[in-house]
């Protein structure tokens, strides 16, 4: 071994596995070359004095617990974006038909001076008149209101589990008639122009068209005038169970409603306001007739809870032209939520085919397949999609089941079990639907 | 490519996830600290590598490969962490060198180890940093050449080159002050 090889081969003499053989002709190059030595010495010393002399200790403790519970919320964090989508999808593409919804939670507002106890639609036509009336005057508005809501959920959510959480509404009636309805978790704006939904938590900014249903049923709370513009209808079309009471200073109107939507199967029973069987009581004020709070229960199992309560509404006050708009962090981007295109292997078929065929791609990684009837596939951060095809994707199908109708969502529910790669085993109901111009079924919600 | 699917299977659960933290999670700290200089910011990137790592699980065919796969997850993290943090924070840390162990952060321990690191990083400074690399990963996170060939994804030739440059260069400067050392 001459200097040059010994100098190309100095890094072995420090390596974890020693090759013996080169490392006995080094050390025999060296007893004859004293510069190598004196090399290897030096390197030798410089190699010890960067040894760390302190043993390393994290503090360590409680780590994996940690790693474990950030996974767990991780994975919470990824229901709720699903669970979202879901819901988001559902009351975009009923937008068209929540007029119809709209209408079932309308007060009649019927005035009868002394008897305690009226039934007559002359009689809310009255009220109506003169409530209409007075909105018309409205410049502006802002409710409180305290809701039994999540704030993982859509505006629309009620539970009669869930704790009160407050949501908050302003309105302008002037001009392109902005608003701004916020609760826990989630805003939406509407500009003028457009509507936009931020869920800073999931990261989630969408904008929609100008009537989409961003914020459900709540909608209603937009437009007072529109609750008695639409209880006329109602009253026509709904059964429903009057009362009024008189005060010196309020009129207060309590109406009792059945659930709205086909409840063969009880699933969604209860899931949103006009899929329950509820009590609202609205107190107006005497001298204006404007509301002045609002009260709504659930009536379920025998019982009566209260969900949603207006705590405060104040009339023609001055909204700064801020409140309707929503800055972004960096980094995230609007996205304008699209319709469903036509995509051949999803349509003419059952929806429990519908659904074994999605569930067949996901089992084979065939992501080719779904992405055009799953939207989640289409997302634009692909860090986030690598881990819905890494939780997802070579699932094993257990079974699928009968699929069934519920409440007032347009399409289908396919029960189904399916077992992941990590072992878990989802049971759920997958949420699947073709009400678009192309009968495509899409997946809509439900994994 | 069906023993490969079934690892990659495994490496999912959360069983075989806790394996992988009781055995890595010390020296991927330790390493993480000695790019970094805070335990802290070492134990949050070995969380974020681990929890990333239960939902991206690569595709690998043998534990040596999961190993080489951690390492160069931390490694990368921390050269991200490294680059994003402010240059007043790294004039921070570098003045800290001169500080008297009372006016340094933290309990007894964690200022022994900020002044070894700070010690160590003394040295890795004098050097190219893909040298210093190398280095670190040898003498202070004991990985062979051949683990560091596959953390960096590097041939095991060029590693030992980066190795023997750094220390030829380290070699150089301590001779250099050295002599000037002697002639005061």
């Amino acid at each position: 071994m001459n200097c040059k090889e010994f100098n190309n081969n100095l890094a072995e003499l420090f390596d974890k596995n020693i090759n013996s053989v080169l490392a006995a002709q080094m050390q025999e190059h060296m007893k004859n070359c004293s510069d190598c030595a004196s090399k290897y010495k030096e390197a030798k010393a410089i190699v010890a004095g960067m040894q760390p002399v302190i043993p390393f200790t994290s503090s360590g403790s409680g780590l994996k617990q940690k790693i474990l519970n950030q996974i767990k919320k991780e994975e919470l964090k990824m229901e709720t974006v699903q669970k979202e989508k879901f819901r988001l999808k559902t009351w975009q593409k009923r937008a068209m038909t929540v007029a119809a919804s709209i209408v079932f939670i309308v007060a009649v507002f019927m005035l009868s001076n002394h008897n305690p106890l009226v039934n007559t639609a002359k009689a809310a036509e009255s009220i109506m008149t003169r409530s209409i009336t007075a909105l018309e005057s409205l410049r502006s508005m802002f409710i409180t209101m305290e809701v039994r809501s999540d704030a993982n959920e859509n505006f629309d959510y009620i539970s009669t589990q869930s704790d009160f959480i407050e949501y908050k509404i302003w309105k302008q009636f002037t001009g392109n008639e902005p608003w701004r309805m916020e609760k826990p978790g989630r805003i939406v704006v509407f500009d003028g122009e457009k509507q936009y939904l931020y869920i800073p938590e999931a990261s989630i900014a969408y904008t929609a068209s100008k009537n989409a249903g961003l914020v459900e049923w709540m909608k209603i709370f937009l437009d007072p005038k529109k609750i008695m513009e639409y209880e006329l209808e109602f009253s026509q079309q709904h059964r429903a169970k009057y009362a009024t009471e008189e005060t010196s200073d309020e009129i207060i109107l309590t109406v009792n409603a059945d659930a709205l939507g086909d409840f063969h199967n009880n699933y969604l029973k209860n899931a949103s306001v006009p899929e329950s069987d509820n009590t609202r009581i609205y107190t107006f004020d005497k001298t204006t007739s404007l509301l002045k709070s609002f009260k709504l229960f659930v009536n379920t199992e025998g019982k009566s809870v209260k969900v949603i309560g207006i705590k405060n509404i104040a009339y023609n006050i001055p909204i700064l032209a801020t409140m309707f708009t929503i800055q972004l962090p960096n980094g995230l981007a609007w996205q304008e939520l699209t319709n469903q295109e036509y995509v051949k292997a999803f349509t003419g078929i059952s929806a429990k085919k519908a659904a074994r065929k999605f569930f067949k791609a996901l089992s084979d990684e065939d992501y080719k397949t779904i992405t055009p009837v799953w939207d989640e596939l289409r997302i634009e951060d692909k860090s986030k999609m690598e881990q819905l095809k890494s939780f997802y994707g070579g699932l094993e199908m257990i079974s699928i089941g009968e699929p069934f109708k519920s409440g007032l969502y347009p399409g289908e529910f396919v029960p189904y079990k399916v077992k992941l790669r990590s072992g878990k085993v989802l049971e759920s109901n997958l949420a699947i639907r073709n009400d678009n111009p192309s009968k495509t079924w899409e997946v809509d919600g439900g994994i | 490519m069906k023993p490969e699917r079934e690892i990659n299977s495994n490496r999912t659960s959360e069983a075989k996830l806790e394996q992988l933290i009781g055995k890595y999670q010390e020296s991927l700290i330790k390493h993480a600290f000695y790019m970094l200089g805070s335990v802290q910011d070492a134990e949050d990137v070995t969380q974020d590598i681990f929890v990333k790592f239960y939902f991206q699980p690569p595709v690998l065919s043998d534990s040596s490969k999961i190993k080489a796969y951690l390492y160069r997850m931390v490694h990368n993290a921390c050269i991200d962490l490294l680059r994003n943090r402010k240059q007043e924070q790294q004039v921070h840390i570098n003045s800290l060198i001169n500080l008297p162990d009372e006016q340094l952060n933290g309990g007894r321990k964690e200022v022994m180890l900020q002044k070894e690191f700070l010690r160590i990083n003394e040295w890795m400074q004098q050097i190219p940093e893909e040298q210093a690399f190398v280095i670190r990963m040898r003498i202070v996170s004991k990985l062979s050449f051949k683990e560091i060939a596959r953390t960096l994804e590097l041939p095991v030739t060029t590693v030992k080159s980066r190795f023997t440059y750094g220390l030829n260069k380290l070699r150089k400067l301590t001779g250099i002050k050295k002599e000037v050392y002697d002639e005061l």
